[in-house]
């Protein structure tokens, strides 16, 4: 891991509890935080960074993250691809994931925004559409990307077995049945990492 | 006055809404908000799972202050694992603004921390006014881009409600036992509350 990146967490996690001291009043925001540079999401993260460099065959190309959270999965795209030509865009729902993300990733040529993929007006300018927190998210609007994005444009979803949170409303048993329920052209990679006490599945295709 | 419980998932089967039911002497406007229909008495009326946002538990309780939420005026909801002892005839409560049962028997410093997140309150049982564009708040106020921040950082809908500032009143206390933290009381509650305990339908018999 890089030290450089714990270090400014840790720095967020302070400016996090110095808010919650006068302003708003939200310490939860720390244990999120550390969570999202853990040490399962950094190698998760990294192994779909690792698997789509070797697939998707290109030094330039436009890629878009949904749920992209603080940045860890944008991060992880960039040190695959360090060159200008590739943008990465990493995008939440959550406003603070922008906040927090443009801190935690400054100097690596990321985009943060704030928008639902819901309300993405076109996927078709991007060349690769990366999905870790599919857990997280309705299968209709999985599969609604799926259907949006250009034929050529890649895909790479990743979700879970790990039911026993309130907020993984999309969990799947194995990593094949989440590959067939997502219905892709052409699949060209399914595998599951063992993580501490769950699965996690990922899925590569167009 | 509508009365309403909420079962989705297996926690609680079809026996305890019926059990419910029963014990509210059959009443007409007697509803249940489920993912499951199967096994519910025929007098109960059922309000299908309205769909997206997919919640777990016991977070779908907040679709009931969603303003398309099929119900109208006043309206009172218990959780299943609560035992209906007496049932007035009046409530005497506020229905223009929504209110819990206060967890008075919640003292210590664990209760106190920052961090924690705990309240001093309950929603075993709610009343409110299913009209009121204020209780919608609720519904619409979790439906934000922080929907699934609110997943992860509250355990459930009653450390939402109150650590996103929404008002609130409480219950009499005569209306409450908590079966866990009042074993023995010398009044009669309306409802008493296996809040943090095992119930299986016979404890509520």
């Amino acid at each position: 891991m890089e030290s450089k990146i714990l270090y400014r967490a840790l720095k967020l996690a302070e400016e996090v509890y110095d808010e919650s001291m006068y302003g708003v009043d939200d310490l939860y925001r720390i244990k999120d935080i550390v969570h999202s540079v853990d040490k399962n999401h950094w190698e998760s993260k990294k192994w779909l960074a690792d698997k789509l460099f070797e697939l998707y065959g290109h030094n330039a190309g436009k890629f878009y993250i949904a749920g992209g959270w603080y940045g860890m999965m944008a991060y992880q795209l960039r040190q695959a691809w360090p060159e200008p030509q590739m943008n990465i865009i990493s995008a939440d729902c959550d406003p603070m994931c922008e906040e927090y993300g443009w801190r935690l990733f400054d100097g690596y040529d990321i985009s943060f925004k704030t928008i639902d993929v819901n309300d993405e007006q076109g996927l078709s300018e991007y060349s690769g559409i990366i999905n870790t927190s599919c857990e997280h998210m309705e299968q209709e609007d999985l599969i609604s990307i799926i259907e949006k994005k250009p034929k050529h444009t890649w895909v790479a979803f990743q979700t879970n077995n790990y039911v026993d949170l309130h907020s993984h409303i999309n969990c799947w048993p194995t990593a094949q049945l989440f590959a067939e329920s997502l219905s892709l052209k052409y699949t060209a990679y399914v595998d599951t990492l063992q993580m501490q006490g769950f699965n996690r599945f990922m899925v590569i295709g167009k | 006055m509508n009365i309403i419980c909420v079962k989705f998932g297996t926690k609680y089967s079809s026996e305890f809404v019926n059990k419910l039911f029963t014990d509210l002497n059959r009443c007409d406007n007697f509803y249940c908000y489920t993912d499951d229909s199967n096994g519910l008495d025929k007098g109960i009326k059922v309000i299908p799972d309205m769909g997206r946002p997919t919640l777990k538990v016991w977070w779908n309780k907040l679709r009931m202050f969603d303003k398309n939420f099929p119900l109208s005026g006043k309206t009172l909801f218990f959780d299943l694992d609560v035992k209906v002892n007496n049932f007035p005839k009046y409530l005497n409560v506020c229905w223009n603004k929504i209110t819990f049962i206060d967890s008075h028997w919640k003292v210590g410093k664990l209760y106190n921390r920052l961090s924690n997140y705990d309240v001093k309150m309950n929603s075993s049982m709610i009343t409110w006014n299913a009209d009121n564009p204020d209780i919608h708040k609720i519904w619409d106020h979790f439906n934000t881009g922080f929907r699934d921040y609110y997943l992860r950082k509250y355990k459930g809908i009653d450390r939402f409600i109150v650590h996103e500032d929404f008002e609130y009143e409480t219950f009499s206390h005569q209306y409450i036992q908590s079966k866990k933290y009042q074993p023995d009381i010398d009044y009669t509650p309306i409802v008493t509350t296996f809040e943090e305990l095992p119930v299986g339908i016979k404890d509520l018999i």
